[in-house]
């Protein structure tokens, strides 16, 4: 839900902890003869399909924010009860802690520390990264690359939208280049399509007959809205320019950072973030870079459409301007559909989506919605690595969230929740059709928003509250962003390079743990899925040292 | 007060005939103030410690740790960002100070009140600001402060000076501003009683002498008031400096710093710092450290500029 | 005659204009504890019916069992505060003993230092001590934190009393004790009083530090259980503006309480000037 942050920041890949390893050939041992023996083609779930054990009772603790949500509520106890109802040993605790002032967060911090935090737990993007680089949540690459009990044989990773390719941001999100957590409400991100909120009766009185679907059409919308003395956009000084900036940004730029780059790498989609770390270190993409300054300028030109002292509102002053009829467009996420449903009463209202970028707005767009942020965006549910050390509960909590990533029971979610599915071949509700992905979603690897998306949150959105605001030019924008971003893929291209804390050090670690597995006589696969990162790791430090090091001198 | 001052109560205790000798006398002292040392020291002070510490390294709160020497401390002075966030501080600083008068002028007020009665009410309403909880007075102000539709602008509107509309927290000029007179009227509760606590010593009979020799109501304030709360200023002093200079409350929840950093304060920056996406802990206690000094620095100098006045 | 009567008016107007201003948000957030979401957004000012008092309902049955818990921390807290910064304030006051000085800069200092990344070793340091879930983690610290201030606040108090008082003691055989309990105590009736509410108040209003430290639900304050009246949705304040409101009704009677001994306190003894 809340707490988003689209910016992708240029994490790495070091490789998968031992104690993935370990976890792993717990694991696997186990679930085989599950996964191998008894596959029933029967599309209701019974208990033969997964592989728990039916003796102990176990008592599971699950915490979220949903209270504050009721639709997601009422379908994550609903979902919970009829697991419960399935698998009578298992009791499970469903904790509301409230988002309020940082405590959930704050909490959490406290509760891992001394080791008392809950199984598994709902977490931001922000959250699933801090919390993977501190060690506390599990990396699930393992379970992902098995067969789920609820899955027909699949492997539980194919069954997500995307499938692995689907969670490529979630492993360059962290440190470890780990998947560690689970989506099961569809949340923000996942949607292909950020559509905005419109005001049916503020169009209809400015003589505005067609919803617009390219950017120019947008723009005259806004032109006529403005010169009936309406205000076209309710903005916001911080999501909004987060959101804004992303969805214009990936619409430019296909393949343009693997350009830079000669074939060995360019055609590596795991090096993606290293590629881009490197474009900005190197000033392959700089201050002048004519697309983010093509990006820049037709931001520029939007902006004079939103409410006037728009950066010093917040999204709930902006969602007001919305609901008292004061602008016409709102961007927001599905997850407040609901609310809107309830509370609007006079006035009609309906979802557009975004619309796309074509050449007669800027020379650099290219006409296409990216496909790419069809990817799971970070959010969802972390597991406590605490359960390592307690095998039995960490394949009942695994198969909780298998069970609630199944199709059957993401068929009743969706409709309780109002919400779309990170799930293969679940059911959309209407209302939400246009959040997803339609035949406009094309780009696979758009470069937009590099630069505003490297730098430093805090001063992004400073330097953008003062360049669309009219306080400074484009040039000092693009010199304060540019200047941050360096400066922080500067740290960090140090950081990787070192032999303590960077990539050589968890190059010595992967190889360890190979070494290990095979002595331990580990899995092939999962042999395999180590052999793969660590190549994978090897090719950026060559990256590095080849394209960094000269600059960092 | 106008109260008559009562004589001290002579009870006649029966005191035992412990003997003052010095050397008894520090160790009461030290005695009394052991347990206050105790307390501060050990839930005070420990915690903090690690964030001294840290002040020194790269760290992201969890594993990574390098010890990097002064290089935060170079990288802070460095980024203008931090000295934009200094000097909205001071401003700050010295309204805040600036707005100590109100406070002391409704102090006065209410002291030279007639009757005991009222002087009980008013004390008694000026603790309600204690009770209204910060999202109320953000709700309100926030409504106020709307551009499209808010309280001033919609004012401006209907006696006609629409020109002069603002946007009030969202103009980088004025953002600061609008905060500052989001106080209003400025009346802490705690500094007043301060205050009141302070004037307990004084005669009524000091005014009659102030009225027949023609004083005007100011004057006497200058004369007879002032000098009185002199310690109490200080204390308040105190506690408005170390209030400002580590403050970030209100802006993280209405402004966030912006727009364009125009609201930025430094607490505010160091809590950007550690937990804006880049868990930059380190960097962020070497802001704590700086913050400290400086606090530490002015109140040293206003207290010892008040004193030899 | 007539220009005293208007002096007096003066003033009495001057501070009711000043506890207009002041009572409003409280009027406000009384109306919100009684609308609706489709109130809060489209009649934020106005009180209109229908009133909504399932609010109350709702905000009293996640607030009440808090109540107690919020009551023995605050209490706890502030007595523990009062004992500590009477005796260290008259101590660095009234008395002489080596590193004086030091000693009260060592504690002063601390209300400079910021508090933004005390979070994980304040609650690993209570955790150690086998504090955790217990009243005292919160009122341990609660208590510390207001040390530096009120010490001073305690200092600058006992400093301002007049010698006399304390020699007449002396002259007649007192001791340090003594003369502190019962001079200088009573002589700080007031201060006391407002050390009290000040630290109950803050106490009363700590959220995250008994959130973390207190982890079984039967333990926890009121804001606690304020947060989870809070919600996502612009406008949805109704629940939590009526648990405000619940929530501060036992600080309206404290002060009533606290005023009284403030005023007592000014009222009995000292001596002319």
């Amino acid at each position: 839900m809340k707490k988003i942050r689209l910016a992708h920041t240029a994490r790495w890949l070091p490789p998968l902890l031992l104690s993935v390893a370990i976890a792993a050939t717990g694991c696997s041992r186990q679930n085989e003869p599950a996964a191998g023996g008894s596959t029933p083609a029967a599309t209701n779930l019974d208990d033969s399909k997964s592989s728990i054990p039916a003796d102990k009772t176990f008592h599971i603790k699950l915490m979220d924010w949903q209270g504050q949500n009721p639709p997601y509520q009422a379908a994550y106890d609903q979902a919970i009860n009829d697991y419960m109802k399935l698998h009578p040993n298992v009791k499970i605790e469903h904790i509301f802690q409230p988002n309020s002032n940082n405590g959930y967060d704050k909490l959490l911090d406290t509760q891992f520390v001394s080791h008392t935090a809950p199984d598994a737990m709902q977490l931001s993007g922000d959250m699933i990264k801090k919390y993977t680089n501190q060690g506390y949540i599990m990396a699930l690459d393992s379970y992902y690359n098995q067969p789920s009990a609820y899955a027909e044989g699949k492997n539980w990773i194919d069954t997500f939208v995307g499938g692995a390719s689907g969670f490529q941001n979630a492993k360059t999100g962290n440190k470890f280049g780990a998947i560690s957590f689970v989506p099961v409400d569809g949340g923000p991100g996942l949607n292909s399509n950020r559509p905005f909120f419109y005001n049916m009766d503020l169009l209809k009185q400015a003589g505005v007959t067609k919803l617009p679907e390219t950017w120019h059409e947008f723009m005259e919308v806004c032109q006529k809205l403005k010169d009936a003395g309406i205000t076209p956009i309710a903005a916001d000084n911080n999501r909004w320019l987060l959101w804004i900036h992303a969805w214009t940004g990936n619409q430019f730029g296909e393949n343009y950072i693997n350009g830079f780059f000669d074939s060995k790498y360019a055609g590596n989609s795991d090096l993606i973030e290293t590629k881009k770390a490197i474009a900005v270190l190197t000033d392959k993409v700089g201050t002048k870079d004519p697309i983010m300054n093509a990006q820049a300028e037709l931001l520029k030109q939007f902006s004079q459409y939103w409410q006037d002292g728009w950066a010093g509102a917040n999204e709930q002053a902006a969602q007001q301007l919305f609901l008292y009829q004061k602008a016409a467009f709102l961007l927001d996420g599905n997850w407040n559909y609901g609310f809107y449903k309830e509370n609007i009463k006079d006035f009609e209202w309906g979802v557009t989506p975004f619309p796309v970028i074509t050449e007669q707005s800027s020379p650099y767009a290219e006409g296409a919605m990216p496909k790419g942020l069809d990817m799971l965006s970070v959010y969802g549910w972390g597991l406590n690595k605490d359960l390592e050390k307690d095998p039995d509960k960490l394949k009942v909590v695994v198969d909780i969230f298998q069970y609630m990533t199944s199709k059957e029971a993401q068929d009743k979610f969706v409709d309780t929740a109002v919400v779309n599915s990170p799930v293969v071949g679940v059911h959309v509700p209407e209302v939400l059709i246009p959040f997803m992905e339609s035949d406009k979603n094309k780009l696979q690897n758009p470069a937009g928003n590099l630069l505003f998306a490297t730098a430093n949150s805090p001063t992004f959105l400073a330097a953008a509250q003062q360049f669309y605001t009219g306080k400074i030019d484009q040039e000092e924008f693009m010199s304060l962003i540019g200047q941050d971003a360096k400066k922080t893929v500067e740290k960090k291209a140090k950081d990787q390079l070192d032999e303590k804390i960077g990539i050589p050090a968890t190059i010595a670690q992967v190889e360890k743990d190979i070494a290990d597995l095979k002595a331990e006589n580990g899995p092939q696969p999962l042999i395999d899925a180590q052999q793969k990162t660590f190549e994978a790791l090897k090719l950026q430090l060559e990256m590095y040292k080849t394209y960094a090091e000269p600059v960092l001198k | 007060m106008n109260h008559p001052i009562k004589a001290l109560n002579t009870k006649t205790y029966k005191f035992g005939s412990k003997s003052a000798s010095s050397g008894k006398l520090w160790l009461t002292g030290l005695l009394f103030v052991m347990p206050a040392l105790v307390l501060t020291l050990l839930f005070d002070y420990y915690p903090i410690l690690s964030g001294v510490y840290h002040a020194f390294y790269r760290w992201d709160g969890a594993q990574t740790e390098k010890f990097v020497g002064f290089d935060n401390f170079v990288e802070i002075f460095q980024d203008r960002v931090f000295w934009i966030s200094v000097k909205n501080m001071a401003i700050i600083l010295v309204s805040h100070i600036l707005l100590m008068i109100p406070t002391i002028v409704a102090c006065i007020v209410l002291f030279r009140l007639r009757s005991g009665r009222s002087q009980y009410l008013y004390r008694l309403l000026f603790c309600i600001p204690m009770v209204v909880p910060m999202l109320v007075t953000m709700l309100l102000w926030q409504f106020m402060y709307n551009p499209q539709f808010g309280f001033f602008n919609q004012l401006l509107d209907a006696v006609g000076l629409d020109e002069y509309k603002q946007l009030w927290l969202g103009d980088p000029d004025l953002a600061l501003g609008s905060l500052l007179f989001m106080g209003f009227p400025w009346i802490n509760t705690i500094a007043a009683l301060i205050y009141l606590g302070g004037l307990q010593g004084v005669d009524g009979s000091i005014w009659d002498a102030a009225k027949m020799d023609g004083v005007g109501p100011i004057t006497q304030a200058l004369r007879i008031e002032l000098p009185l709360i002199k310690g109490q200023f200080k204390l308040n002093m105190v506690g408005v400096i170390s209030g400002t200079i580590t403050g970030y409350g209100t802006q993280l929840v209405l402004t966030n710093g912006g727009p364009g950093n125009s609201t930025l304060v430094p607490g505010l920056y160091m809590y950007q710092r550690a937990f804006g996406g880049n868990t930059e802990f380190g960097y962020a206690s070497a802001v704590g450290l700086l913050l400290f000094g400086i606090a530490l620095l002015i109140t040293v100098a206003t207290l010892k500029m008040i004193k030899s006045e | 005659m007539r220009k005293a009567i208007a002096a007096e008016a003066a003033k009495h107007g001057f501070l009711i204009l000043i506890c207009l201003v002041v009572f409003y948000p409280l009027l406000l957030m009384i109306q919100m504890s009684f609308k609706d979401v489709g109130q809060i957004i489209y009649a934020f000012f106005k009180v209109e019916p229908p009133f909504h008092f399932e609010n109350y309902a709702r905000a009293w049955k996640q607030v009440y069992p808090m109540i107690g818990n919020s009551l023995i921390i605050s209490g706890g807290t502030a007595l523990l505060s009062v004992v500590v910064a009477l005796f260290a304030g008259y101590a660095f006051g009234r008395l002489r003993f080596p590193w004086k000085e030091q000693l009260f800069w060592v504690i002063f200092a601390k209300l400079f230092l910021p508090g933004v990344l005390n979070l994980v070793p304040a609650f690993v340091l209570a955790w150690k001590l086998g504090l955790l879930n217990s009243y005292w983690a919160v009122i341990l610290f609660g208590a510390s934190a207001s040390l530096p201030f009120w010490i001073f606040v305690m200092r600058t108090f006992v400093q301002q009393q007049p010698q006399e008082l304390f020699e007449c003691a002396k002259i007649d055989g007192a001791g340090e004790t003594q003369t502190f309990v019962w001079i200088a105590v009573p002589l700080l009736r007031p201060m006391i009083a407002l050390l009290m509410i000040n630290v109950f108040i803050a106490e009363w209003n700590n959220y995250i530090w008994p959130l973390v430290t207190l982890t079984s639900p039967d333990k926890r304050p009121i804001t606690v259980g304020l947060a989870f009246l809070t919600s996502s949705f612009p406008g949805d304040y109704g629940p939590l503006m009526a648990g405000y409101v619940i929530a501060t009704v036992p600080l309206l009677l404290l002060f009533s309480l606290g005023m009284r001994q403030f005023v007592q306190g000014l009222t009995s003894g000292a001596i002319k000037i």
